[in-house]
């Protein structure tokens, strides 16, 4: 794919693939709409950026022609060699890629303070799947308070993740993260379980343990205070973080309670979380903004 | 962005005048209804109001999604522009109304005020899709002809004198379907987007519109499911065509417009929507390439022009039934579509 976006432009490579896989990966990295919800940064025509787990680049590309100079930075180097590609036949100058060891390791190559924002679109539950040892759940707080070393003074990290109460999880959709490791045995309702009983089950089903961690609105809130985060503010995408482009709704806006009420397998269960309140707590996935202080 | 236009917004909120400073506002970005060329997009959010705990819907704000982007800052500044014109000739409360324009952080951004209700387009789909077509056209015909008459529409237009009229004035939405219309207590309670608004626009244009958007919407979902039966149904019985013929006839009544002139006001809605959908503004590939398609075939009538229209759908039922291997769609949209050249190959030769 490298070879030939190099000769023929690598918009026309994607689109002439004779991978499916590559073609189906087309409108995710050349989708500028994806990265809409970045508009709930403090982002200036003066500000550096990071992307974290870059990808293909779709933030990346994105969010080139809003700010001063954005980092491209993944432990992938191919797809480095991709955003570089792109950059250079887009003309993008203010991209740069660099490329990372993994996350779990929880050291970053960059000095303090030197983003305005850090995007981590889909890459914080992955960090603490590729070392073998220690506790996920540490690893992802060292990982989150390393990118906060990284930030300016009022910067702001951007993390688009899955629930793990998200509701469909509990109406039997499979474990994302797990479909990775193998797209045949679909394993539903891990992320539900207490962390020791979802890993005995993905060590029998799959042979590893379970170490994509996503966590709770509560977890997530407790993680990246336990990060140096002291402000944060939450966000529901309605169809998916992932998605092409998506409705972003405040968690305190009350448009979320009947999004979900909707979603509700049955009107019992639904007058149950409606009366408990716990309609945000069911949100698929999240947007979260996270900063030191203002 | 969205913090600094939060932050701008309540510090200039007496000059909106929208009563009481909230203690926050919620911006709900909306998902892009159809992915576009990034620079022509638009980024757009419905703006609550927090009061005390309480939710309150204030406005619409909009921005371009790249500040430097000339083609949203020109649908901007049109959108600006047409909104004044409508309400420097009529208070409409229909028509959303400037409630903040100008500059931030080097962006072009607009505030119009909130109209409430549903997409009309919700209601296309349900257990009777005809009924409530009927129920549907009514309501979108009654508030288009109303507003015509109440902005001064050309009057009675005949076929005798068509071609005279070069530029009739007649106020024309252009963009009227079922997802800018917006319906609450079984009135239609608001219409939007008003780029493609002209004072001087073509007779029918907001009318044909409208059908053949609404047809398009049907059809697609019919297509989607393979539903060959129904498609065919909706596009060529004599009962839906019945219908049709009569909401039509009775706009062409209350507007004044001679039935016989449509061959010749069809022709030119169908230019002028292609001219549309290629302006640097749009640039709308797809539509572009469907219309030029119909202006090819020549519908003289409605019915003729959702007929062809349908071969869109019956092909793309062809290419992913060819892809399942399903002989049975493949064999079915087949015949429909030569079906379809067959009438427009005779009628050519007519």
């Amino acid at each position: 794919m490298l070879a030939a976006a190099e000769s023929k432009g690598w918009r026309e490579a994607m689109l002439t693939s004779s991978n499916p896989k590559i073609k189906d990966l087309y409108l995710f990295t050349d989708c500028p709409s994806r990265a809409d919800g970045s508009f709930y940064l403090s982002l200036t025509r003066e500000s550096s950026v990071l992307d974290l787990g870059s990808g293909l680049g779709s933030y990346t590309f994105a969010l080139s022609p809003r700010v001063k100079e954005i980092m491209a930075a993944d432990t992938n180097f191919e797809s480095l060699r991709f955003i570089s590609l792109r950059a250079r036949q887009d003309g993008r100058k203010n991209i740069t890629a660099a490329q990372i060891e993994p996350l779990d390791y929880g050291r970053l190559p960059f000095a303090d303070k030197s983003f305005d924002a850090v995007i981590m679109n889909g890459v914080l539950e992955w960090v603490g799947a590729f070392l073998k040892r220690g506790d996920p759940l540490k690893i992802q707080q060292k990982c989150l308070t390393e990118v906060r070393r990284t930030l300016k003074p009022g910067g702001e990290v951007w993390i688009g993740i899955e629930n793990r109460f998200g509701l469909r999880y509990f109406m039997g959709t499979p474990d994302d993260h797990l479909t990775y490791y193998s797209k045949e045995k679909k394993t539903a309702y891990t992320s539900l379980l207490p962390r020791f009983i979802a890993s005995w089950i993905t060590s029998r089903r799959l042979g590893r343990p379970y170490r994509t961690y996503t966590h709770s609105l509560w977890g997530l809130k407790r993680l990246l205070r336990r990060a140096g985060f002291a402000e944060m503010e939450f966000f529901f995408p309605e169809d998916d973080y992932r998605s092409i482009s998506t409705k972003i709704i405040p968690l305190d806006s009350v448009e979320i309670r009947k999004i979900i009420a909707q979603r509700m397998p049955n009107k019992l269960i639904g007058r149950v979380v409606a009366a408990l309140k716990l309609e945000t707590a069911l949100c698929d996935s999240y947007f979260i903004v996270a900063r030191e202080r203002r | 962005m969205i913090p600094f236009i939060k932050r701008r917004l309540l510090e200039e909120w007496p000059k909106l005048g929208l009563g009481e400073r909230p203690d926050d506002l919620l911006f709900i970005k909306f998902a892009d209804r159809g992915i576009r060329r990034a620079e022509v997009s638009i980024i757009s959010s419905l703006v609550k109001g927090k009061y005390r705990g309480e939710e309150k819907p204030l406005f619409i704000f909009r921005f371009p999604r790249y500040a430097g982007s000339s083609e949203a800052r020109s649908s901007l500044e049109t959108e600006f522009s047409n909104l004044n014109v409508i309400h420097g000739k009529l208070d409409d409360q229909t028509v959303p109304k400037v409630v903040y324009w100008g500059e931030i952080n080097d962006y072009r951004v607009l505030a119009v005020s909130f109209l409430p209700g549903a997409p009309l387009s919700r209601q296309m789909l349900s257990d009777n899709i005809l009924r409530s077509y009927i129920g549907n056209f009514g309501l979108a015909f009654s508030w288009l002809v109303n507003w015509q008459k109440a902005f001064g529409s050309a009057g009675q237009i005949t076929l005798a004198e068509l071609p005279a009229l070069a530029l009739p004035r007649w106020p024309q939405h252009g963009d009227y379907h079922a997802d800018n219309i917006f319906v609450l207590e079984g009135a239609v309670s608001g219409v939007i987007d008003w780029e493609d608004f002209e004072l001087a626009g073509a007779p029918c244009f907001d009318l044909y519109h409208f059908i053949r958007t609404y047809f398009e919407g049907i059809n697609e979902y019919f297509a989607k499911t393979d539903r060959v039966e129904e498609l065919s149904y909706f596009t060529e019985s004599r009962e839906v065509g019945t219908v049709v013929r009569a909401t039509i006839d009775n706009y062409y009544q209350l507007a004044g417009i001679d039935p016989q002139a449509e061959k010749v006001l069809l022709s030119r809605y169908l230019s002028y929507a292609a001219s549309l959908a290629a302006s640097p503004r749009k640039r709308a590939e797809g539509a572009l390439k469907r219309l030029n398609i119909l202006l090819k075939l020549a519908p003289s009538s409605i019915e003729e022009l959702l007929f062809y229209q349908s071969v869109f759908n019956y092909g793309e039922i062809y290419q992913r039934a060819k892809e399942k291997q399903a002989q049975r769609l493949i064999e079915l949209s087949r015949s429909k579509i030569s079906e379809i050249q067959k009438r427009a190959t005779e009628k050519a030769g007519e």
